[in-house]
């Protein structure tokens, strides 16, 4: 019986570290989204595309 | 490796001036044939490829024979050949030569998306990579949408191909919440 309840527990752990993780994920990209929406110039965004690119002709 | 560097140079310089003359038809079949001449023909290949002729006598010898047979870029294009001493690298020239017209031929449509407007340089420069990439004339249609973020989407023949800022960042996401997932 103690020991059903405590698997339960550790179960209900794991799914909530695994929600927040989850959330703090997605909540990170979100930030970071916004800030690079803000923050690229047309210049970073020239270098970024050139990067992409240059990948391409690699392979 | 230099080899083909050169090669494609010396390919590259006669396909535009073929192209820009409008005869690249006439400077593929001149090209194949000669090729075909030096693989069939061994007295060809030794005369061409030969170390103890001079540059003069097979000049003088190419001038008899062919002159008057072959357009006059493609005889240009030998005489340039002999004079730098490189009729060893014909072949490859030949084989890139045949690779640009085949591309020149292949037209296909590419779908980009970018996060902002391309300008004509990089245009011009998106076009010359997927070119080559693809090996096709490329005719791109590029769509700007911000919410990608950066980067670019490339889709051509049904490959897609994602370099943009947004698919980076959710492959972080997945990375993040995939984490250790609970066993702590």
């Amino acid at each position: 019986m103690l020991e059903k309840a405590g698997k339960e527990i550790e179960l209900e752990r794991d799914k909530a570290v695994a929600e927040i993780r989850n959330q703090t994920a997605n909540l990170s990209v979100q930030i970071a989204s916004k800030l690079i929406k803000k923050t690229l110039s047309p210049e970073d965004h020239k270098d970024i595309i050139e990067g992409s690119l240059k990948q391409l002709e690699a392979n | 490796m230099k080899h083909t560097v050169l090669a494609k140079r010396y390919a590259r310089a006669l396909f535009e001036i073929a192209r820009e003359e409008n005869i690249l038809d006439t400077v593929e079949r001149e090209i194949v044939s000669f090729e075909e001449s030096l693989q069939n023909n061994a007295a060809f290949r030794l005369f061409l490829y030969s170390q103890d002729l001079s540059k003069k006598e097979k000049k003088e010898k190419l001038e008899r024979v062919l002159q008057d047979r072959i357009s006059n870029i493609f005889f240009n294009f030998l005489l340039v050949l002999l004079r730098k001493g490189r009729e060893l690298i014909f072949e490859s020239v030949a084989t890139e030569f045949g690779r640009l017209v085949d591309r020149n031929n292949r037209k296909v449509r590419a779908n980009t998306i970018t996060a902002i407007d391309l300008d004509a340089a990089s245009a011009t420069r998106l076009k010359s990579v997927l070119d080559a990439a693809f090996n096709a004339d490329i005719e791109i249609q590029n769509k700007v949408d911000d919410s990608i973020l950066g980067g670019i989407i490339v889709t051509v023949d049904g490959q897609l191909l994602d370099g943009s800022i947004k698919s980076q960042l959710s492959r972080l996401a997945t990375h993040l919440s995939a984490g250790r997932n609970g066993k702590s």
